[in-house]
């Protein structure tokens, strides 16, 4: 008897030899979950943090960094900062640029306007230093669209999208 | 005798500019957008992708057609890939398992004033709506008009290819 049920065991994994175990799936269009090892910050401080991956080249050319071939995209996770009294922008930290030795860090301030839409609301990384600014667009409260210097969309490819995406605890 | 000769070359530059524009008008190529997305609920409903399957991401290929007499939207043909991705690519274990959805697409505003494309499947299919975000980009809604949300891998954008 239990060499038959070690056989039907053994014979079970010969039969799917390349199965690969389905990440978790979301049912809901709900934010996702950070991993235990790369939690949120959170409290009153934290407006949020919006996590993706994009094309390396054009982002290189925005902050004027020599980049090579090598590099074919990067992963922000960017978390921003506001006052807790006022909810006013205050600082951001991004994580995964293309130095991936240190984060970088520095102001963000909310302004308003796109070339096709006066209304939009869009984040500007680095305010203070507008030659190395970056623009996002506030799709909504859990998804931003990045940017390019005269506030217009960036196409990605098939592969990768200018899509940022909020991520919770 | 030079005259004669001017008319007949300027009624065949006309005849040309106006073949090549009708070329153009009724030409079939499609729009065609494109990405990688999550593989979550909800677009494993709208391409009837099994709960059982393994899957962590999908590849599509939209491609809008138009009427070429008036540019009215018509048909719509969704080819998509779905699996487990290959590390260190951008490709499927196996090259996934593909799928082809087709329909009518029609040109919607709605109540925030945004364009949306609605893609209409055969019936049992549930439709899938998008909203333009300039002329080469889509962003996939869910069933109440939210943006849906990727994660920090991929996004539900979609980009004209």
């Amino acid at each position: 008897m239990k060499v038959k049920v070690l056989l039907l065991f053994l014979l079970g994994f010969a039969g799917q030899p390349n199965r690969v175990i389905a990440q978790e799936t979301r049912a809901t269009n709900v934010p996702t979950k950070a991993s235990v090892r790369n939690p949120v910050d959170s409290g009153p401080a934290v407006y949020g943090r919006f996590d993706g991956r994009f094309p390396c080249a054009e982002i290189a050319k925005d902050w004027k960094v020599t980049v090579g071939p090598e590099c074919t995209k990067v992963k922000w996770s960017l978390t921003l900062f506001q006052d807790p009294k006022t909810g006013q922008p205050t600082t951001y930290k991004l994580r995964g640029t293309l130095d991936r030795s240190a984060a970088r860090e520095g102001k963000w301030a909310l302004v308003h306007g796109t070339k096709t839409d006066p209304e939009a609301v869009v984040y500007q990384l680095d305010s203070d230093k507008p030659e190395v600014s970056v623009y996002l667009l506030k799709g909504d409260d859990h998804v931003l669209f990045v940017l390019d210097q005269e506030r217009n969309f960036r196409v990605g490819d098939s592969y990768l999208s200018y899509t940022l995406n909020r991520i919770v605890n | 005798m030079k005259t004669r000769l001017h008319l007949k070359l300027l009624k065949k530059s006309i005849l040309i500019v106006l073949a090549a524009g009708f070329m153009q008008a009724t030409s079939p190529e499609p729009a065609v957008y494109f990405a990688t997305t999550p593989c979550d609920g909800i677009p494993r409903m709208w391409l009837s992708i099994p709960a059982t399957a393994d899957c962590e991401m999908i590849q599509w290929n939209l491609a809008l057609q138009r009427d070429p007499r008036n540019q009215a939207p018509t048909f719509y043909k969704l080819s998509y890939a779905y699996g487990i991705s290959k590390p260190s690519t951008q490709t499927l274990m196996n090259d996934g398992t593909r799928g082809v959805k087709e329909g009518q697409w029609s040109l919607v505003k709605d109540r925030k004033n945004r364009d949306l494309y609605r893609l209409t499947p055969t019936a049992p299919d549930a439709p899938i709506s998008l909203v333009k975000l300039d002329d080469r980009l889509l962003h996939l809604l869910d069933q109440e008009g939210n943006l849906m949300i990727g994660h920090a891998g991929w996004s539900y954008t979609l980009n004209r290819k």
